[in-house]
């Protein structure tokens, strides 16, 4: 892949999510409305609805009156000192005149992971792809099932993982490392 | 949010007024242009969007982000996709810069100075998934 570079970037966080995102999206509606019913609250009481504004403290237990204050508490730490969630990404970008192509790590990985998975012999997969001066180098951690033979399999992985790669993005694959670290105990035959 | 003014050719003769165009539509258009685009299976809205959709929102702007210039004569769109197992990436991204701006310029007048694509998952068919199982419970 021509002109090909490796960036972190930070993902646009306005329409995308991610759980770190999602979670202060979350936040930000409690806390909002969190503070809509102490203003409430505190409006009953200045417009002279002070009966309903008194009564509101009889009926509510203690107990969430503190629940109330401390997750208040909890919210407003999060937002005033640690700074918001925001992704990184990784990708391979190449640049031309019509703009950017971006294939993310996580797209990488997950063409390896799926065609790694569809072999004959795998019962579970780990999949890790990283970038090297050479080009992509992939690590897949097998669990294989038994009776198979190791090293054939192995060989067709690297093969088909690095060909897969290279005919959906042209990312050159430098090396397909595979270990093998369990094996699947034989299902029993009745 | 900023919009483009369109103005025809003797706007300020005439009186003929001017033509807003919000960047939500830019960014419809772009999204619409790139979904029917071979290869790409969904646009990649992410948790909040796929909680939306599920609410029965249908987002057509989903993955979809539009910058303006300045001058709002030219504006840069990024889109972020999932891709269909099985196509070659660098082609479908090729395709949808080029969609996405014939469509945004031929719709709107704007110049798109730049179409990124950021491809940031592979979608497989149910068909697959449903196989693999199969093959695993054996």
């Amino acid at each position: 892949m021509a002109n090909l570079r490796l960036v972190v970037h930070d993902r646009f966080s306005e329409k995308q999510g991610d759980a770190g995102y999602m979670i202060d999206r979350l936040l930000l509606r409690t806390y909002s409305f969190l503070i809509l019913v102490g203003v409430i609250w505190m409006a009953l009481w200045l417009i002279g609805l002070s009966e309903v504004h008194y009564a509101t403290i009889v009926m509510i237990d203690a107990g969430w009156m503190w629940a109330y204050t401390a997750i208040l508490f909890v919210v407003t730490l999060r937002f005033a000192f640690l700074p918001l969630a925001r992704r990184q990404v990784h990708s391979f970008v190449r640049s031309s005149e019509a703009g950017e192509v971006r294939i993310g790590f996580a797209a990488v990985n997950e063409l390896a992971r799926r065609t790694a998975s569809q072999m004959r012999g795998v019962a579970r997969l780990k999949t890790n792809v990283t970038e090297s001066p050479e080009g992509l180098v992939v690590r897949l951690h097998v669990r294989a099932e038994a009776g198979v033979d190791l090293t054939a399999l192995s060989e067709q992985m690297q093969a088909e993982v690095a060909r897969t790669i290279f005919a959906a993005t042209s990312l050159h694959v430098h090396a397909v490392h595979v270990q093998i670290v369990d094996l699947a105990p034989a299902v029993a035959v009745k | 949010m900023s919009n483009p003014m369109l103005q025809g050719p003797d706007a300020g003769d005439e009186g003929r007024g001017t033509t807003q165009i919000a960047n939500e539509v830019i960014a419809v258009i772009a999204g619409l242009a790139a979904t029917d685009v071979p290869g790409v299976s969904d646009m990649s809205g992410g948790v909040v969007g796929g909680i939306a959709e599920r609410l029965g929102r249908k987002n057509l702007s989903k993955g979809v982000k539009v910058d303006l210039s300045p001058d709002e004569r030219e504006c840069t769109v990024e889109l972020s996709i999932i891709a269909e197992y099985g196509v070659r990436i660098p082609d479908v991204a090729s395709e949808i810069q080029d969609k996405v701006k014939r469509g945004i310029e031929g719709m709107t007048g704007l110049d798109v100075k730049a179409v990124n694509v950021s491809v940031l998952g592979i979608a497989f068919r149910v068909e697959e998934r449903e196989e693999d199982s199969k093959d695993k419970s054996r």
